[in-house]
């Protein structure tokens, strides 16, 4: 069964001049898969992961998780909702300086009311996981990018998602540390089999993904699959984006390592 | 749009964050201004009373200015840092520093001038009501509305000049930093606050020692001032030390901190404390004198009450020697009464000051004979009842006698008394004062047999004490009536009989004593105090909601996101609300509780020495009087912050 499947959905925001956001998307991702979402600013990659995240609702259509409609819960329902299934990545981390690393990651489960000794077992496997065991004490402000957005996976992944969610996590680091983090996703997603949706407008990212989905003005435009080499991919998103896109400033944000 | 409307629309649009800041300012005028109407008042020089109220109220005047005056430069001070970033973008689109200077000295003269208008609009509305309500809280006479012309004068003159000094002192606050330090500016992240283990030791041994001070030490002013300046440093300590320690240490308990939202409020919880520490401070101060100062009025002012009840006798006239100018004296107050055409009851005894060993102690207490006793006896309450005088068990004898409690040393103990002089041991049942209906002194007085009582005055007749006839008076038709205010028959028989001997003083032989007038001056002396104290403490209670409500709502944006992004990975609303009210509440509450438990520690001992009993309700009236307008700030604070934080969490 898929974790994921949007049939039909559309979103439409109202106001003085309506909105259409969405039109029509088909989207369905199998447990165990890398999905990447690519496409121009104000394409509706970030409607779609709201829909997904459930913190927006669609105008029309279904998005199942796991086989339930979170969209017809109760508000209640919801948060503890999103705190089992759904698992969060930012672009800028949001993690709380109030917080240690440690504390920060242990947030979903000392809020779902788990036992101190589950936390602790559960936080020591996945800081080994994530290579973060040596600043489990620090502040997330003394931390670099990439270990401030592993420690954001490692709360992402320690209540065990169904799928994670991750919206441009490489957005606010620098090449090196970008290339980190997205080793690290493509890490759990193939030995934990971790269930990925990946938003980014970055094709070097999108290139870690099993599979990427172009949106363009609120509708699907196109898919490519990865075949076995990932410079080959990357060059395939890169056309696609630019069949796609066809506009050179879309180009602009492309890193070539 | 010109530049005065630019700064006009600034203020209005941020209006959220200025409202708190706008409406304690313009509570400050108001209070200034109707203390100022009360004292320029014509009807006020007139009266003793009123002179003695000019003087406390322009006391309370200076400290209400100079209070303003420090709330309003911290209040622009927090400002000014909090728009740093807007600042940045002005100076990015080209606005020189003149021109900003302009803008925010602008700003605050818009928002100056409002709340002064507001303030004293506020007070003429409120005149009536204000005067109205101080006349009858210190005991004057109604005092009539008029013009208050110089008040309007002294009090837009006073804040004018205050906020147009601070608008234009504040400017120098504003480092010109770089514009990216100005962009930046807030949203660097905190450190964690830290505490030394060493000062919140010396906290504890500073709270201590005062304490020590108060309860074991010789009751001394020196120890009183000593105790005083101990546990204010040991107050400021405590919020800046010791509580964030407290938090330190909550944090290291994982099983208490990682648990539901502890995790949140604890961790955030501990930087908002050192945040507002010396704010906390600050108030916890105040409100812990005004409540002291409140507490005492009141346990004054019930003791008063209690001394007044517990007295049956109207008058007292007292005799040092017997002349006929004493003798004509008495007469003329009977005289005086029959005029008025009140039914008294009256009863001459003699009575002398004996020093005595009870028990332990020595101590001086009143002897009265037997027969002088059964005379006074009908005049108490209790001979309504009971018509027979009370006698020890037994019957009279010259071993036995009574000991009847005064209203001043209650815990003597006096039921075996030896008097050597005579080598004769009293056995001595107590007569309380709730059997008689009243004290008869305020020492104790032993009733003993006639013989006993005439051979102790024969030994002192060489001696220094002697017997001084005292003649007690008893109005029935005064029982009953509630306390001597205004127009009661009591008040105004004492206001007619002291302005007769105001005309033609006592002689210097004779002392008369009346329980109407002792109530009413201790009344009026205790409350000036109380009047003062309770506009100065709202002030502090106005001015503290008004910072925290800033201080929660500059920092608004950040929490705003943050509850945004927990609201993701699974915050719901319901525990947003848990983590928030948790504390906002401690931030509101705990000045009040500290200074609650503060005024219960200190005004105990104090009201022991001197000799009122502590009784609770006035103690914490004036604590829970806080804790209502607290509670009411914080109802108000806490709906709005968890609004905004609820939309900024269902926003997409």
């Amino acid at each position: 069964m898929e974790i994921l499947k949007a049939t039909a959905v559309s979103k439409v925001y109202p106001g003085r001049v309506a909105t259409q956001a969405l039109t029509d998307i088909h989207l369905s991702i199998d447990p165990g898969e890398f999905v990447g979402i690519m496409g121009p600013s104000g394409s509706g990659k970030t409607t779609l992961l709201n829909l997904v995240s459930t913190i927006d609702s669609p105008s029309a259509g279904e998005i199942h998780i796991n086989g339930k409609n979170p969209h017809r819960m109760k508000r209640k329902d919801l948060a503890n909702f999103r705190r089992t299934e759904l698992g969060f990545v930012f672009q800028d981390f949001n993690l709380l300086d109030t917080l240690t690393v440690a504390e920060n990651i242990v947030l979903p489960l000392t809020l779902a009311g788990k036992k101190l000794v589950e936390m602790d077992v559960r936080l020591g496997q996945v800081a080994k996981r994530l290579g973060i065991e040596a600043i489990l004490n620090k502040r997330p402000y003394e931390l670099s990018g990439g270990q401030r957005q592993r420690t954001a996976i490692a709360r992402a992944i320690i209540t065990r998602p169904s799928l994670v969610l991750a919206d441009e996590p490489t957005g606010s680091l620098d090449s090196n540390s970008s290339r980190a983090v997205m080793e690290t996703l493509e890490d759990l997603n193939r030995t934990d089999q971790t269930t990925l949706m990946l938003v980014t407008h970055d094709p070097l990212a999108a290139s870690y993904c099993h599979r990427v989905v172009f949106i363009k003005d609120g509708k699907l435009a196109g898919e490519i699959y990865r075949g076995e080499s990932r410079q080959a991919f990357f060059q395939n998103i890169i056309d696609m984006l630019s069949f796609w896109g066809g506009n050179a400033n879309e180009l602009s944000s492309i890193r070539l390592s | 749009m010109n530049f005065p409307q630019f700064a006009f629309h600034n203020v209005r649009r941020n209006s959220r964050a200025y409202i708190a800041y706008f409406l304690s300012s313009a509570f400050m005028v108001m209070i200034f201004f109707s203390y100022a109407v009360f004292l320029y008042h014509p009807d006020v020089a007139v009266s003793e009373l009123g002179k003695m109220s000019q003087t406390g109220i322009r006391i309370a005047e200076y400290i209400i200015f100079v209070f303003s005056f420090l709330f309003v430069l911290y209040s622009i001070s927090v400002f000014l840092k909090a728009r740093n970033r807007e600042f940045g973008l002005l100076t990015i689109l080209g606005a020189s520093s003149s021109q900003l200077n302009r803008l925010i000295f602008l700003e605050n003269m818009i928002i100056g001038a409002a709340s002064i208008v507001t303030g004293m609009t506020a007070g003429l509305l409120l005149n009536k009501l204000f005067l109205l309500f101080s006349s009858r809280f210190i005991g004057l006479g109604e005092m009539p509305f008029y013009w208050p012309g110089q008040a309007v004068l002294l009090t837009s003159g006073a804040f004018l000049a205050l906020f147009l000094f601070l608008s234009v002192f504040t400017l120098l606050f504003i480092r010109k930093s770089r514009v990216l330090e100005l962009l930046t500016g807030t949203s660097r992240p905190k450190k964690e606050p830290r505490a030394s283990l060493l000062l919140s030791l010396l906290t504890i041994l500073l709270l201590g020692t005062a304490l020590y001070l108060l309860y074991k030490g010789g009751f001394s002013p020196e120890a009183v001032l000593a105790a005083a300046f101990l546990g204010i440093t040991g107050t400021y300590f405590f919020y800046t030390q010791l509580s964030v320690l407290v938090f330190r240490l909550l944090r290291k308990n994982r099983r208490l901190f990682w648990k539901r939202t502890n995790l949140l409020w604890i961790s955030e919880f501990a930087y908002k404390l050192k945040d507002n520490a010396r704010m906390l401070f600050m108030v916890t101060v105040a409100i812990s004198i005004a409540c002291m100062s409140i507490g005492l009025v009141l346990s004054t002012r019930h003791e008063n009450e209690q001394l007044y009840r517990n007295n049956p006798f109207a008058l007292t006239f007292a005799e040092y020697s017997q002349t006929e100018k004493t003798a004509a004296e008495l007469e003329e107050i009977d005289a005086f009464f029959a005029k008025e055409n009140i039914s008294f009851q009256k009863a001459t005894v003699k009575s002398f000051t004996y020093q005595i060993q009870a028990t332990d102690k020595y101590r001086y207490v009143d002897f009265m004979s037997r027969s002088d006793f059964e005379k006074l006896y009908p005049l108490l309450p209790a001979s309504q009842t009971d018509p027979a005088p009370p006698e020890p068990s037994g019957g009279w004898t010259a071993e036995k006698g009574l000991s009847i409690k005064g209203s001043n040393n209650g815990e003597l103990n006096t039921s075996r008394v030896e008097l050597k002089d005579l080598s004769l041991t009293l056995q001595l049942e107590e007569a309380s004062m709730k059997r008689l209906g009243g004290y008869l002194s305020k020492s104790n007085t032993l009733i003993v047999e006639d013989s006993v009582f005439t051979k102790l005055v024969n030994l002192q007749k060489n001696g220094r004490l002697q017997t001084i006839p005292v003649t007690k008076y008893r109005v029935p038709a005064w029982d009953n009536l509630g306390y001597p205010d205004g127009d009661n028959p009591e008040a105004v028989f004492n206001k007619k009989l002291m302005d007769h001997w105001e005309e033609k003083p006592l002689n210097p032989d004779s002392y008369l004593l009346m329980r109407a007038d002792n109530y009413r001056w201790v009344k009026e002396s205790t409350s000036m105090i109380g009047f003062i104290c309770f506009f100065i403490s709202a002030i502090f209670s106005v001015a503290s909601a008004s910072f925290l409500y800033f201080k929660l709502f500059a920092e608004l944006a950040r929490d705003g996101q943050n509850y945004r992004s927990l609201s993701r990975i699974g915050l719901s609303v319901r525990e947003m609300k848990r983590s928030v009210t948790t504390q906002i509440a401690l931030l509101f509450f705990l000045p009040t509780a500290i200074s609650t438990i503060q005024t219960f520690v200190v005004l105990r001992p104090i009201l022991k020495s001197i000799n009122i009993p502590i009784s609770l309700p006035p103690v914490l009236t004036a604590s829970i009087f806080f804790a209502a307008a607290q509670l009411l700030y914080f109802l108000v604070v806490r709906s709005r912050y968890v609004h905004h934080l609820a939309r900024r969490m269902e926003r997409i």
